[in-house]
């Protein structure tokens, strides 16, 4: 299966919303948990990434519309409920084809002309910081 | 002063190459190697113009090959962001 | 020759800052602006470098213009790497 067989819905969801594999890890993580509330660190430590950007990548899903979030003693929790019937669709299909199809998919996230500005803008930075962008 | 200027374009010049050069080795993206090119060129013209312009009399004229250090390094830049664009 | 390369330099660096001004339209990266205004003082010298004649007295005031460009592009590197606050 090449990029352009693809799910049409799925191909729309990346366009619009994926922005890196980390999020899309991130995603699929709460969305697989949808029955449970996750913090940063939580997150942080099951995707093994730094809680600074787990907390990044969760803020952002939350305004693009497929997390709810609450505040409980200062730490901010987030689960996975999409705004639309639409949007969890095309989530849960994403999903499959991830499981199915990890290269495809990855290759599709890395060949968005956005995602080769920012790498193209950060090589401009002295050091290397994986926990943003 | 004039001097001083020229030096600083140099330096500066070959900072960003260098910079660029090293996010090159990790990312493998070309228009970044391109992108470093392009301040090599600079780089030239800029230590080019010094040596011709404080270091070296009137009567050697290097005009012509700082300034085709500075076009080749644009060029290769130019290039770079139009294959990226076809690609 | 030199005015020939010194036109070619400037067209090179008038679509260079075009193509920076697209990718700053299309990521919103404050870098991509800074470049395109830099690589627009590169193109604005070299139109000056060669409509003034060359034995001009206090033609290296020019290259202010150039230094002013490289003072840019540092300065968009120092931005780039500066700690962000978080959103």
């Amino acid at each position: 299966m090449t990029q352009s067989e693809l799910p049409r819905e799925v191909q729309e969801l990346i366009a619009q919303h994926i922005t890196s594999v980390e999020q899309l890890e991130v995603l699929l993580l709460l969305r697989e948990h949808a029955d449970r509330e996750w913090s940063a660190s939580a997150v942080s430590e099951e995707i093994r990434t730094s809680e600074r950007s787990a907390a990044a990548r969760l803020a952002d899903l939350r305004t693009r519309g497929f997390l709810t979030s609450r505040e409980d003693a200062g730490v901010t929790l987030y689960r996975f409920d999409p705004l639309t019937d639409t949007l969890r669709r095309a989530v849960a299909s994403l999903s499959q084809v991830y499981r199915e199809r990890r290269y495809t998919i990855i290759d599709l996230i890395f060949s968005k002309p956005i995602d080769r500005l920012r790498v193209y803008a950060d090589a401009f930075r002295i050091r290397k910081d994986d926990s943003d962008g | 002063m004039a001097e001083a200027v020229y030096l600083l374009c140099a330096l500066t010049s070959l900072a960003c190459a260098a910079l660029l050069l090293r996010s090159y080795r990790r990312s493998r993206m070309s228009l970044i190697l391109w992108t470093s090119l392009c301040f090599v060129g600079f780089a030239l013209n800029n230590v080019l113009l010094f040596v011709d312009l404080a270091l070296i009399g009137p009567h050697i004229d290097l005009s012509v090959f700082r300034n085709t250090a500075a076009l080749a390094g644009v060029s290769i830049l130019l290039f770079g962001m139009i294959m990226l664009e076809t690609s | 020759m030199n005015t020939f390369l010194l036109g070619a330099t400037t067209l090179a660096c008038a679509a260079v800052a075009l193509f920076f001004f697209r990718y700053w339209r299309r990521s919103h990266d404050r870098l991509f602006a800074i470049l395109a205004a830099a690589f627009g003082l590169l193109m604005l010298e070299r139109i000056v470098l060669s409509s003034v004649p060359a034995q001009l007295e206090g033609r290296h005031w020019i290259y202010l213009v150039r230094l002013l460009a490289f003072v840019l592009i540092i300065a968009g590197v120092i931005d780039k790497n500066w700690p962000r606050r978080r959103a």
